[in-house]
């Protein structure tokens, strides 16, 4: 069942110049009920109209009845979102979304684009838990947006990073990575739609997973706001279908 | 707070409104639909509708627009995929229907006719996120009067009627609604908005414009409802709907004249809204003592008579 709680924030963060850690204590045990993939729409308990909408955001990590997100400010709903000290409580609905990510195969490589690295963390947790081997590769536009480095380093040990004017790590894409790795199966990943996009365009032999963000209402399937173009040239709700596609079911 | 209208007993005037609320499918999965007094489907078209392309959504201040274009699977799928889904669930379904042409609104409405979970029909004559039909019925007061005389020829269940707020004189057309035979009118849909994406310089709906909804447009709704049950409340029941987030809401909503109220917009960002309206209203009847829910319906119209 999704569950709609307001929930105490223990932490709220700010680890970039834009960029905040939040984390919630949920009260519940969630070990083994949220899929790697899945994710919340929050927003703050305040019971102003504006702004309206609760924000998706991928859940980073579960640990007992604690959640870890990760969210960029960009609007006025992530900049309330970021002024709430932690004791004050917030609205989460989860856990949200049909489309996660297969747990199943050896060789893993997980690609997180600025934020949307955000949208892995829990899918390699889970996977090096199965003895299956990760490999993270972090990109951002340059050092000072790499906020969650220390986070990935302390629960992976194999991350690349890279940045597009080399301030930090390899010069480039993320996706540069593909040319330097073999013997892995399969990419999962998760970031802006130019990556994204790049990514789906590659010839490559690897399996594609993405996890998608869009414009989103409601979460849970009704507002058909947030849809994706399939194969069959009609429309999957990211929220219901999604938010993770393989690459052969989408066009973008 | 059971309600009676066209014969039909309602658990409580507490419905959800078409477009919010899919076919009821998916809020299995958040609680229990059947307290619901009534669940008003996604709009059902003859032939299966893919929908708009994004961007089919942006919030404003206090509302959204969203710009859908009707996405839904036709009717043919609708009672091969969905009806047998819905068919046991203890409250009523009205269909929301759609058409490009008259014919299409009664073919639509005639193969629903057996589906006796379907209590009642509900026009979208109000659409505006779609090229053809939709709205073209909701803004000529002559074509939506010819369309709802040839549905209420053809069909048994009552019909009803999602008026458009994107007209001169709701009166009017509340009027000539039913006295085309409308057995309700249905108050409001969208009103018709945009927004711009300055650092794009350009609309950030696919469609340019799309539908407002939200608490941002409750005061509108409101006095639509309020007009409309000046002009017809003694003929037929209004269903309000427009802007309710709260019982507050729904309760002007009524006091304005209306006989049941739909919850649209708020099922997005507070789902479980509707069972909280339902709770709301009726703690507010009983605190007053109010020994039936009817007799707070236009009762605003009559206080300010006092």
């Amino acid at each position: 069942m999704i569950k709609d709680v307001e929930v105490p924030v223990l932490t709220n963060t700010k680890i970039g110049t834009n960029t905040f850690k939040m984390e919630l204590d949920t009260g519940a045990d969630l070990s083994g009920k949220i899929k790697p993939g899945q994710f919340l729409m929050i927003r703050t308990i305040n019971p102003s109209d504006d702004p309206l909408i609760r924000r998706a955001f991928a859940i980073a990590d579960v640990e007992g009845g604690k959640i870890t997100l990760f969210y960029d400010v960009v609007g006025k709903g992530t900049k309330i979102l970021s002024l709430v000290k932690p004791g004050e409580k917030v609205k989460i609905l989860f856990p949200l979304g049909n489309g996660t990510f297969p747990l199943n195969y050896k060789e893993n490589v997980l690609i997180g684009g600025g934020i949307g690295m955000a949208g892995l963390t829990l899918l390699g947790k889970e996977l090096t838990k199965r003895g299956n081997k990760v490999t993270v590769v972090y990109g951002a536009k340059t050092k000072s947006m790499l906020s969650m480095e220390r986070f990935l380093k302390d629960l992976f040990k194999d991350v690349y990073i890279f940045t597009e004017d080399g301030s930090a790590g390899k010069k480039g894409y993320a996706t540069d990575i593909l040319s330097e790795l073999t013997g892995k199966e399969v990419i999962h990943a998760c970031g802006p739609i130019p990556m994204l996009k790049s990514l789906y365009n590659m010839g490559h032999g690897f399996k594609i997973f993405m996890s998608f963000e869009s414009p989103m209402a409601c979460g849970w399937g009704v507002c058909l706001g947030c849809v994706i173009k399939s194969k069959d040239n009609s429309f999957l709700r990211v929220c219901k279908e999604g938010p993770v596609f393989e690459k052969e079911q989408v066009i973008i | 707070m059971e309600i009676t209208l066209w014969n039909i007993k309602f658990k409580n005037p507490v419905w959800t409104a078409s477009g919010t609320f899919g076919y009821g499918i998916e809020a299995l999965e958040l609680y229990d639909i059947s307290k619901l007094g009534a669940v008003v489907t996604k709009g059902i078209s003859l032939e299966p509708r893919r929908g708009n392309e994004p961007v089919r959504i942006v919030e404003t201040p206090c509302g959204m627009l969203n710009s859908i274009g009707l996405q839904n699977p036709g009717v043919e799928n609708f009672l091969k995929d969905i009806y047998p889904k819905i068919k046991d669930i203890d409250t009523h379904f009205i269909a929301n229907i759609f058409g490009e042409t008259e014919e299409e609104y009664v073919e639509v409405c005639l193969a629903l006719e057996e589906a006796e979970k379907i209590v009642a029909y509900e026009l979208n004559l109000s659409c505006p996120n779609v090229k053809k039909g939709g709205i073209v019925f909701g803004q000529d007061i002559s074509l939506m009067s010819s369309l709802v005389e040839k549905v209420k020829a053809k069909v048994k269940k009552p019909v009803i009627v999602k008026l458009s707020p994107n007209v001169s004189d709701i009166r009017e057309f509340s009027r000539v609604c039913v006295e085309s035979g409308a057995d309700g009118l249905v108050l409001i849909n969208t009103l018709m908005g945009m927004k711009i994406d300055i650092y794009k310089a350009k609309p950030v709906l696919s469609t340019v414009t799309g539908g407002l909804s939200g608490p941002a447009i409750l005061p509108v709704a409101v006095r639509m409802v309020w007009q409309a049950y000046e002009t017809v409340g003694d003929r037929v029941p209004i269903i309000g709907v427009g802007g309710i987030g709260k019982w507050e809401d729904a309760m002007e909503h009524i006091m304005a004249g209306a006989s049941a109220v739909q919850v649209g917009t708020a099922n997005f960002y507070d789902p479980f809204s509707p069972l909280k309206i339902i709770e709301g209203i009726d703690r507010f009847i009983k605190e007053r003592n109010i020994t039936q829910f009817t007799h707070i319906v236009g009762m605003a119209h009559r206080k300010r008579l006092k």
